[in-house]
């Protein structure tokens, strides 16, 4: 491409700027340059009008102050005016607060004082409840002191009537055995006769009042039955009453199911039964020559069985309530029973009939006595011991208040000279009857006494008892002098309650039986 | 190349000092005043910028504007409407909008003072501090491929502005020498910027053109300098190829005939009838050396602003 040479384009370019200046600058410049300077005079009258201004109002100071100093005063005031206002407001709105509340108040009050009101009324009914009540209060006691009144002369008039039941007994008795003597007398000479016949019904006079109990000591080493030698189950119901043959050899027991059966002690089988009764069997006893059973039951019977025969020799009756127990009173010849119409009776088996009514003021649970011996003694349900003579026929002594409960069964030691008692409140004593003093007591946690009929015993020289508990525990213990102490416990023989144990005589064994209708004879 | 191009110092002289007068408004319809403001008559020189005169205006038209707040930002000039950009010189942008057939209407150059409705769309609001190191620095890059030039004399970019507000030669080349001042052989890239009168790229499609809102358009398109000195038509018809081509005449020498040499001259030619090629209110030639242009006609930022104006009844 061809360069125009630079000559030529300086020197057309001089002259366009030349041409350009002329036409833009020239022309304008002038007019605009006067315009400038006229603004600039402008703007500098404007800052001496600001500057004479400003020095003008500073000349006007002292009434501009004052004129300032109102205008402040002005605008102090119109703030305090304003504050002031505020101040109304807000009183004002306090004011209302208040006097809502003071309404609201009111209104509360209203409402309190309106059950004020009600409960003022509710106070007087309630307060005249009360009068009416403490009347009827006072009406009451005064009737209660009457009736108190009433019950005391009531109890005096009671005491009167026990002793004149007391006495009426004793003279129904008296006159029993006034009825009894005549009877006697008059059959004495009936019996002259007959006597001699009538063999069966007598005791053999030759056979020995039992035997001497205290001169079956075994010599030598006496061992403590430790385990049962037959476990036998006696009665389909509980088993009531067991007792001993004199020799030891067989048992009676006595059952709920109205059964007697009689057992071998050696071989531990069935002997026999007698027949079955509608009640339980109370009480056994065999005889001391061991020819007649005597048993009472709960019909208030009593019947002699011959053992021979097995069969029912003689039936007595006249006990108006439970026969409790029974013994043979072989001194005179009667069968003495313990019942809980509060009398002891004397049966006579020649005569069929009571021959003697003691009369006790308690009811009688238990009599024991020695063959040989003439003096009954008696367990009552008041916790009284009572003696009898058997020959006189007439009560030697009490013993008031031996036990705290119920005595349960009394055994006679062989010599005669020491009772065992056996009482509901649990304990066992040991008495000498000669001194009508305690000599040693029993306690022990495994031994309740559960029934009124419950039977210790003791063995024949009474060094060892035992007795049965309630749970069923076997208690064996040694009597020594002054204290009876703890031999052996056999808690898990027997499943339920023990009735009754008895020592073998003359021998280191007992049997034991139970609620369960089992008997255990132990060796 | 023919010769060491040295430059012309009384052109460049007159050059810098070309003024133009501007008449300044503001723009009532967004202002509720009861009389009417004066306007601002005021010659700026054409290398200069707008946004150097907003605080004097701001100081002219103190009643209105002083107090209200409104950051030196807020502030743009328009011309008929059209937003004016704030990185070209008034000279460009006179020659841009205005300069057509040496009218006598155009001058002064009517621009309108807004402080309103920004138009972000196409001015950066807050650059204008950053305008001339800017271009400065651009057009150090082009010249000789660093700005270090520019970057280690940031501190005299502020009495530069000065000077040229003021229309100060002498101290403005007082620094400006070690920047702009380059022989052909230290040129890497010719600093040339071409402004068209029209607010679109001439590629665009028509659809597009129409959603684009704007002012002149500027391509700036470097041409590597390749020891060469080209002539301004060779330079635009690479450029702006669909207003300038190279035509081929061949020439033939009556005197040489027996010669038969056919010399072949390229000839660079318009394509559109009435395109005007204007260089700092000048018309240039086509075949005009672009070296000695750049050395002397140079605008303040070093850069070559080469105004085209394109008829605007022209098809495009």
């Amino acid at each position: 491409m061809k360069i125009r040479p630079i000559r030529e384009t300086e020197s057309s370019i001089a002259k366009a700027i030349k041409n350009r200046d002329r036409e833009e600058k020239e022309i304008y410049s002038d007019i605009i340059k006067g315009y400038q300077v006229l603004i600039n005079s402008l703007k500098e009258t404007k800052g001496k009008s600001n500057s004479l201004r400003q020095s003008l109002m500073s000349n006007l100071s002292p009434s501009l102050d004052v004129g300032s100093g109102n205008s402040e005063k002005i605008n102090k005031l119109n703030e305090d005016l304003r504050e002031t206002y505020k101040k109304l407001t807000l009183a004002n709105e306090a004011v209302t607060k208040l006097e809502k509340e003071n309404e609201e108040l009111k209104k509360k009050n209203e409402t309190f004082g309106a059950e004020n009101e009600s409960m003022r009324v509710v106070l007087t009914d309630l307060k005249e409840k009360v009068e009416i009540r403490t009347k009827e209060l006072n009406a009451c006691k005064a009737e209660n002191e009457l009736l108190n009144g009433k019950i005391k002369e009531l109890k005096q008039d009671n005491t009167l009537y026990f002793k004149k039941i007391v006495e009426l007994q004793e003279e129904v008795v008296q006159k029993m055995n006034d009825a009894n003597q005549l009877y006697e007398e008059a059959s004495k000479l009936k019996q002259d006769s007959i006597l001699k016949n009538h063999d069966e019904y007598g005791v053999s006079n030759s056979v020995k009042p039992g035997l001497d109990l205290s001169s079956m000591i075994n010599d030598g080493y006496f061992k403590i039955p430790s385990k049962t030698r037959h476990s036998l189950f006696a009665h389909s119901k509980e088993a009531m009453c067991l007792t001993y043959t004199s020799q030891g050899s067989n048992i009676a027991s006595g059952g709920g199911d109205g059964i007697i059966k009689i057992w071998d002690v050696e071989q531990g089988k069935e002997y026999g039964s007698l027949a079955k009764q509608k009640k339980s069997i109370t009480c056994l006893k065999f005889s001391p020559d061991d020819q007649f059973l005597a048993s009472c039951s709960l019909d208030r019977t009593i019947k002699l069985w011959k053992i021979q025969t097995m069969r029912e020799a003689i039936s007595f009756s006249g006990h108006s309530d439970n026969i409790n127990s029974c013994s043979f009173s072989y001194a005179a010849k009667k069968l003495i029973t313990a019942s809980s119409d509060r009398t002891i009776r004397l049966w006579d088996f020649v005569k069929g009939v009571a021959t003697k009514t003691f009369p006790c003021t308690s009811a009688c649970y238990t009599i024991d006595n020695l063959p040989a011996e003439t003096e009954i003694i008696s367990g009552h349900l008041d916790g009284t011991l009572r003696i009898w003579c058997a020959k006189n026929e007439e009560k030697i002594h009490e013993i008031k208040d031996l036990h705290a409960d119920a005595i349960t069964s009394v055994t006679m030691s062989a010599n005669g000279n020491y009772i065992l008692t056996n009482s509901r409140d649990h304990t066992l004593k040991y008495i000498d009857i000669r001194k009508y003093e305690e000599v040693a007591e029993f306690e022990n946690d495994m031994y309740i006494n559960g029934s009124n009929t419950n039977r210790s015993t003791m063995n024949s020289t009474a060094t060892y008892g035992a007795v049965g508990s309630s749970h069923g525990n076997v208690i064996i213990f040694e009597i020594k002098g002054e204290s009876i102490e703890v031999e052996e416990i056999y808690p898990d023989y027997h499943s339920s309650c023990i009735n009754s144990i008895q020592w073998q005589p003359g021998a280191s064994s007992f049997a034991s039986i139970d609620a369960s209708g089992s008997l255990l004879i132990w060796d | 190349m023919e010769e060491d191009i040295a430059p012309n110092y009384e052109i460049r002289r007159k050059n810098f000092q070309g003024t133009l007068p501007v008449q300044i408004r503001l723009d009532y319809s967004e202002i509720y005043i009861d009389k009417e403001l004066p306007t601002y008559y005021i010659m700026q020189p054409r290398m200069s910028y707008f946004f150097l005169l907003i605080p004097q205006l701001i100081e002219f038209y103190s009643e209105l504007l002083e107090g209200k707040g409104i950051s030196n930002d807020e502030y743009w000039f328009s011309c008929r409407g059209e937003p004016l950009r704030f990185d070209l010189p008034i000279g460009v942008l006179y020659d841009t909008f205005i300069r057509e057939n040496s009218s006598h209407d155009n001058l002064p150059f009517k621009i309108c003072l807004h402080y309103h409705k920004f138009p972000t769309y196409s001015l950066q609001k807050g650059m204008s501090k950053y305008i001339f190191q800017q271009s400065l620095k651009e057009s150090s890059m082009m010249r000789v491929g660093k700005a270090t030039a520019v970057q280690d004399r940031l501190e005299h970019v502020r009495s530069m502005l000065n000077s040229i507000k003021e229309g100060k030669y002498d101290d403005f080349w007082r620094y400006n020498e070690e920047i702009g001042e380059h022989s052909l052989s230290q040129l890497k890239y010719f600093p040339v910027r071409i402004v068209i009168n029209r607010h679109y790229h001439p590629y665009m499609l028509k659809e597009e053109k129409d959603s684009i809102k704007g002012n002149a358009f500027v391509i700036q398109r470097p041409v590597k300098v390749d020891a060469t000195d080209i002539c301004i038509g060779e330079y635009l018809a690479k450029t702006l190829s669909k207003y300038f081509f190279i035509q081929t005449e061949v020439i033939v020498d009556e005197d040489n005939i027996e010669e038969e040499k056919q010399n072949e001259v390229e000839v660079v030619e318009r394509s559109i009838k009435g395109t005007e090629v204007i260089v700092n209110g000048l018309d240039i030639d086509l075949d005009t050396s672009l070296t000695w242009l750049i050395m002397n006609l140079s605008a303040q930022d070093n850069f070559l602003y080469i105004t085209v104006r394109v008829p605007s009844e022209s098809i495009e």
